[in-house]
């Protein structure tokens, strides 16, 4: 595991709301809190675990950070610059330096593109090298990707591949510019389990060889513990908790990284304890201001909980959780 | 050895395709008693899939059945007809599909949809006796009976998969197939659904046969566990000693693959003793 650095990625305090309904000419549509002041930092090197379900938030704060979408409030900072509102060059740079892998091989991949064109492209789009050198960096790329030999993949098509196959083709094209920094969005949620422990096997290397650093979206608390080094617990676009993987995930703090664990499938050596912080039904939202988690939590604290948002805590080193308890 | 709830014996399927017939399930081989439930575990494309079809008698129009028999308590489901089939099928044997997003018709109240499936296959029952059923059935899977007349577009995904479990118990079957009950949902949610399905069968003592992709989730959920490799049931036997010993590579490779919570995590970094990544 590399020791913590600088951050090399930065949000503080960002909010995304979208807006759903509504007229073109009124804003009276409903607002939907995708992200409620989100900060968090990841270090140089790292793999930072992203975990929620799905509406946590998780994926717009992935897209906020490549930029297909603006915050409405708050900073991102890469490598100390503001990355929000870039354009042109700048953009540009920044987007070499980047890359996403997303959820779906079977769709992130252009069917009418051939292996080598699709890993290729990136490359022609930041006006990298000419035919012979990209040539070569594909095919080091296909490699790096576990894709080997690489020549028998060039002139093939998506279609030709298995899931995992595409799957490291989305690798290998991400890897091609040799970025330092990589958005992982559940990458084998659409894999089989051999699979997907090979390519949590592959990213794991990437860090290790190119000690590119990682944010790894997902909602597996075991795929988490595997992989990461530190992870971040998102419900309904808040970050509840934060902290080492092996710290949040053995000795969690907060009732909703609780309730996760105990949901976790249990067999065998690794029946763990009961936690037990779900209500069976739910309680009815408040109208005041709230913790996020207060109408489905067992522990809630009356005339607290319902009335007030907790905001993150430090508790001992680099471990933070939001919530009243502590 | 005492009769079976269900026993199926060799059974290959295959697809007819125009370049001859395509064998999805090759000689499989297993059994299911009154309380146990086996989970049928493989990677898309294994024949597990094709297995639930064809014990439900829903297989295909260009599924083939090569060879094998289903017996249900003793009798041959493969010889039946296709009406006597009927008769069996939700009364004897039910089905709790993937996609509860789409297993459910969007224009008819959940109740309707539930009395719908009594009346159909028992036809004798009194309009009293109907709405008593539908009603306890709610209550056995805690959805509300407040909740009877809404329409499926109303209901969460957890919820629409508890209406889907509810019909399945609708005449009382004393086998359940569950096909990947849990696959689009949440953790939270998927757990709430599988201790669900597992309390009602062991508080009805039913059989029921188990498809997933997840082994964490069957080796939860389960008794027995059958694992399946191109068509091939390559290992089967008790949940503890699957887990415990697995004899076959493939199923080596499958509880390797299982990532766990536990203290010490997985060894990812190992890599370069292994021939491919």
């Amino acid at each position: 595991m590399n020791t913590p650095s600088a951050p090399i990625l930065s949000l503080t305090d960002v909010t995304k709301v979208y807006r759903s309904g509504g007229s073109l000419f009124g804003k009276t549509g409903t607002r939907i809190v995708a992200l409620e002041r989100i900060s968090l930092d990841i270090n140089a090197g790292e793999i930072f675990g992203l975990v929620g379900e799905s509406g946590s938030g998780k994926t717009t704060a992935s897209r906020l950070i490549v930029g297909l979408e603006t915050p409405d409030s708050g900073r991102i900072q890469f490598d100390g610059r503001e990355i929000v509102g870039l354009k042109g060059r700048a953009r540009r740079e920044f987007t070499k330096h980047v890359q996403v892998i997303f959820q779906d091989p079977y769709q992130s991949l252009n069917a009418h593109l051939s292996i080598f064109d699709t890993v290729c492209e990136p490359l022609v789009i930041h006006g990298i090298g000419d035919r012979r050198s990209r040539r070569v960096r594909v095919s080091e790329a296909l490699e790096t990707a576990g894709l080997t030999p690489p020549e028998t993949y060039l002139a093939r098509y998506p279609h030709q591949l298995s899931g995992g196959q595409r799957q490291r083709v989305a690798i290998a094209r991400a890897m091609v510019l040799e970025p330092r920094f990589l958005i992982a969005d559940e990458p084998t949620s659409m894999l089989d389990a051999s699979i997907s422990f090979q390519i949590f096997r592959l990213l794991n290397r990437l860090r290790e060889t190119f000690g590119v650093t990682m944010l790894f979206i997902t909602h597996s608390l075991a795929a988490a513990r595997n992989l990461c080094d530190r992870v971040g617990v998102i419900y309904r676009g808040r970050l509840v908790e934060q902290g080492t993987a092996a710290e949040t995930i053995m000795h969690p703090l907060h009732p909703y990284t609780k309730a996760l664990l105990d949901a976790h499938p249990r067999f065998g050596s690794c029946k763990h304890k009961e936690y037990d912080t779900l209500l069976d039904g739910e309680r009815p939202h408040p109208e005041t201001d709230h913790c996020p988690f207060y109408p489905r939590c067992r522990l809630a604290i009356d005339n607290t909980c319902n009335r007030h948002a907790p905001t993150l805590k430090s508790l001992g080193t680099d471990h933070r959780v939001s919530c009243f308890l502590f | 050895m005492t009769m079976a709830l269900l026993e199926v014996d060799n059974l290959s399927i295959g697809y007819r395709t125009d370049s001859g017939i395509h064998l999805a399930v090759d000689g499989v081989s297993f059994r299911v008693d009154r309380g146990e439930s086996l989970g049928i575990v493989g990677e898309s494309g294994c024949g597990k899939t094709t297995i639930g079809m064809a014990l439900m008698g829903l297989s295909a129009p260009n599924a083939k059945r090569i060879s094998g028999k289903i017996r249900l308590e003793g009798q041959d489901l493969t010889a039946l007809s296709d009406e006597r089939m009927r008769q069996i099928r939700w009364r004897r044997i039910s089905m709790i599909f993937q996609s509860a997003m789409n297993a459910l018709n969007p224009v008819h109240r959940v109740r309707d949809q539930i009395t719908e499936a009594i009346i159909t296959h028992e036809p004798g029952l009194s309009s009293h006796a109907v709405a008593h059923r539908t009603r306890s059935l709610f209550e056995l899977v805690k959805i509300p009976a407040s909740r009877l007349q809404d329409y499926p577009h109303q209901f969460s995904g957890g919820m629409r998969q508890r209406v889907i479990i509810a019909m399945a118990l609708a005449c009382n079957p004393s086998l359940i197939i569950a096909d990947e009950p849990t696959t689009a949902l949440d953790v939270i949610v998927q757990n709430q659904i599988l201790s669900a399905i597992g309390s009602f069968q062991k508080e009805m003592n039913l059989g029921m046969v188990f498809i997933s992709h997840d082994l964490a989730v069957v080796a939860d959920v389960c008794t027995h566990i059958g694992v399946m490799h191109a068509g091939r049931l390559v290992e089967y036997g008790r949940q503890q000693e699957v887990l415990d010993c697995p004899g076959h590579p493939y199923t080596r490779l499958l509880v390797g693959s299982l990532l766990t919570l536990s203290d010490q995590p997985a060894d990812l970094s190992d890599i370069y003793k292994n021939r491919r990544l």
